[in-house]
């Protein structure tokens, strides 16, 4: 088959089907694994709502969930987490892809022993138990189920590490109805991938490309009434031999008119399992999505983001839609805790939803992900509306790497939002990231050097190089675009990695040597250290006009109280708020100081790790003292 | 207005004077302190006091540094 889809003409309006068909055509939607076990699917609760609103009989089966039972769900957790090296889809493979399987030798345990050796001791045996006993056990169960029969077609989401899982229990399900039609779509179905996949996996009828809201339904319309399925906008699929497919259709504008999602099921199976956490359902988050695209990355993209691949545009909900989401799904649910999976937060929610949401006095725990350069006000609004945990795109704290990357931020705005999120008690997680082409190595000592000083903040999670992520800048700039290494042991020799796969070898011209990058760990390590011990450092001041003493407890042995007086006060306090020029710092502090002095005074503050100096920006690292204002 | 109302208008207006000047978020005592006489480096030599601070001597929120 070529390998080229033969692209239509865009499609007619939908058909008009009698909705007591569509009563006729039960659908299942499934989530493999290794998808999170925590939460329910956003993917499965939204189209198993859109598809319930459209008349078809539609059921979703969170399948992760048994397999993470089977399991453990430590051992489950483990394997999931690791996105970039697929040793988790290489325990399917077998099942996947049967004699076309590579390395039916199992020698990824060999060539990558180093890094699964943190699975615990008997890891090798423990793994190819997995492969070759847990994962067949598992697929035999789930395909004898009884929800099955009468199936008409079975829909899988697939992002990450969801993709041999999937196109396993679909060779099972093909092999037991051949009349059953599988349709695939979520990230790894993007761009080209999906086109690969539906040419290249024969369990893989259709596959929808892009946003699935409108082309899922009009899609099974087609298959209700025997009409062309290619026809679709965004469909994939095979007919008489050849590759056929439509461009996707615009991405949705309006996601107001989206139903909320239905997470019922997720709920009936995880308490079956035992799954549940102990403190009962209102410790599960809820995910909700209240926008689509990144506003950020539509003026500039991040050079190694390579989410959004066909859809930057950035569309949200109403705030008032939003808010009646949260407070539906909380009383739905009974949980109080909800889960953002937008790329970045709408930010007109700070003006228009989080102050309303403190005003209603709800007492939600919100995840969002955020843009980094926050003001305090801002993290205050955050923090008050609920938002408790946010995952900002820090990246780096010098900002010539952070210019590199195209972030739009400074690194002393990185630090202040660690300073202000510590401070109004929200959780941040982050990451330390390297190898972009023009960085240096002074860039990364000068690093090194900074992290010590910011003991009493929260560290981030990971550090370690950039992944080549296909749809990013940085994978444009990639010379090679070779697939990762692990990617040969999971798929067969017929699949067109090039077109199929999301993660890249790093191959960026002008790369550091790794030793560049060597203190930057060890400080991050240490900085890892004093955060999990018993020993909680301290950065606090106390302030009064022409007086401020910091409390300094983050160097074990060295700790102690500076007291400055007069214009160095007002200069420390003047720099607490947000990062300030010199110039700016004496407009505030009055001419009691001259700008040479105030630059000389911010580098004996720097010198003793009091302040941060970035370019021509000062930002005082202590927290005010007191309860949080 | 009495004697004794209208200075108690005097004593609130000056209270409302000193909290409009923090309010407006002033640096208060650039004025009101004389900037000391020694260098902004002999300032900064001068400025630490080592010690960890004794949890049990922490009271009505005061710090007490213990030389070591």
């Amino acid at each position: 088959m070529a390998t080229t889809p033969l692209r239509l003409d865009p499609a007619p309006e939908s058909l008009q089907v009698d909705p007591r068909h569509r009563a006729e055509f039960p659908v299942v939607l499934v989530s493999m694994p290794f998808m999170d076990i925590d939460w329910p699917s956003i993917q499965l609760g939204l189209l198993g709502a859109i598809l319930s609103r459209h008349g078809f009989p539609v059921r979703t089966v969170h399948a992760n969930l048994d397999f993470a039972a089977r399991l453990g769900v430590d051992y489950y957790r483990r394997l999931g987490h690791r996105s970039a090296r697929l040793v988790a889809e290489w325990l399917f493979s077998v099942e996947a892809f049967g004699a076309d399987a590579p390395d039916r030798d199992d020698r990824l345990l060999d060539d990558f022993a180093a890094e699964l050796s943190d699975l615990g001791a008997d890891w090798r045996q423990r793994l190819l138990r997995t492969r070759y006993e847990d994962v067949p056990a598992y697929l035999d169960a789930l395909a004898a189920d009884q929800m099955w029969d009468g199936c008409r077609a079975v829909g899988f989401t697939s992002t990450f590490q969801q993709n041999t899982p999937s196109f396993a229990l679909a060779r099972r399900l093909k092999d037991r109805d051949p009349g059953l039609v599988t349709i695939f779509g979520g990230a790894n179905f993007d761009g080209e991938m999906g086109p690969e996949w539906v040419r290249a996996v024969p369990a893989v009828d259709i596959a929808v490309v892009g946003e699935a809201d409108t082309a899922f339904p009009r899609l099974l319309d087609r298959l209700v009434a025997g009409a062309r399925p290619e026809a679709e906008p965004g469909v994939v699929c095979r007919s008489g031999g050849t590759l056929v497919s439509r461009p996707p259709a615009p991405p949705i504008r309006q996601m107001d008119d989206l139903p909320a999602p239905d997470y019922t099921e997720y709920f009936d199976r995880a308490g079956r399992l035992d799954l549940l956490p102990r403190t009962g359902p209102s410790a599960v988050r809820i995910p909700f999505e209240s926008s689509r695209g990144c506003w950020w990355g539509e003026k500039h993209h991040c050079t190694f983001c390579g989410l959004n691949g066909s859809t930057m545009t950035f569309r949200g909900k109403s705030p008032q839609r939003l808010a009646d989401e949260l407070v539906s799904q909380a009383r739905r649910y009974r949980s109080f805790r909800f889960h953002g999976v937008d790329n970045i937060v709408d930010m007109g929610y700070l003006k228009d939803l989080f102050p309303v949401l403190a005003e209603a006095g709800v007492t939600y725990e919100i995840f969002y992900e955020v843009k980094a350069n926050l003001t305090r006000e801002q993290v205050r609004t955050l923090a008050h509306g609920g938002v408790t945990h946010i995952q900002p795109g820090i990246e780096s704290l010098n900002s010539r790497v952070l210019r590199l990357m195209n972030k739009g931020a400074r690194a002393a705005q990185n630090i202040n939002l660690l300073r202000w999120a510590k401070y109004y008690g929200v959780q941040v997680g982050w990451n330390l990231l390297w190898g972009f082409p023009g960085e240096t190595e002074r860039d990364y000592a000068d690093q090194a050097g900074l992290l010590p000083h910011l003991a009493h903040l929260q560290p981030p999670v990971s550090a370690g190089r950039v992944w080549i992520e296909r749809f990013s800048p940085l994978f444009d700039q990639s010379p090679g675009k070779i697939p990762e290494t692990t990617y040969g042991y999971v798929y067969p020799a017929a699949v067109d990695l090039g077109k199929a796969a999301y993660f890249f070898e790093y191959d960026l011209p002008g790369a550091l040597p790794a030793d560049a990058y060597e203190g930057l760990l060890k400080s991050f390590a240490a900085w890892r250290a004093v955060s999990t011990g018993t020993r909680r450092p301290e950065l606090t001041f106390w302030s009064s006009p022409g007086l401020v003493q910091i409390y300094d407890t983050r160097h074990d042995g060295a700790e102690g109280t500076y007291t400055f007086e007069g214009p160095l006060a007002d200069l420390y306090a003047a720099a607490s708020d947000r990062p300030i020029t010199a110039a700016a710092a004496r407009d505030r502090i009055g001419a009691s100081l001259t700008v040479p002095q105030i630059q000389e005074a911010f580098d004996e503050f720097a010198q003793r790790g009091l302040m941060v100096l970035d370019e021509s920006l000062a930002l005082a690292l202590a927290l005010p003292a007191g309860v949080p204002r | 207005m009495s004697e004794k109302s209208a200075a108690g208008n005097r004593h609130r207006r000056a209270a409302v004077v000193l909290l409009g000047g923090l309010a407006a978020g002033a640096v208060l005592g650039t004025s009101a302190s004389a900037a000391p006489a020694a260098s902004i480096s002999e300032q900064f030599r001068v400025a630490f006091t080592p010690g960890a601070v004794q949890s049990t001597d922490r009271t009505n929120g005061t710090i007490v540094v213990t030389v070591t």
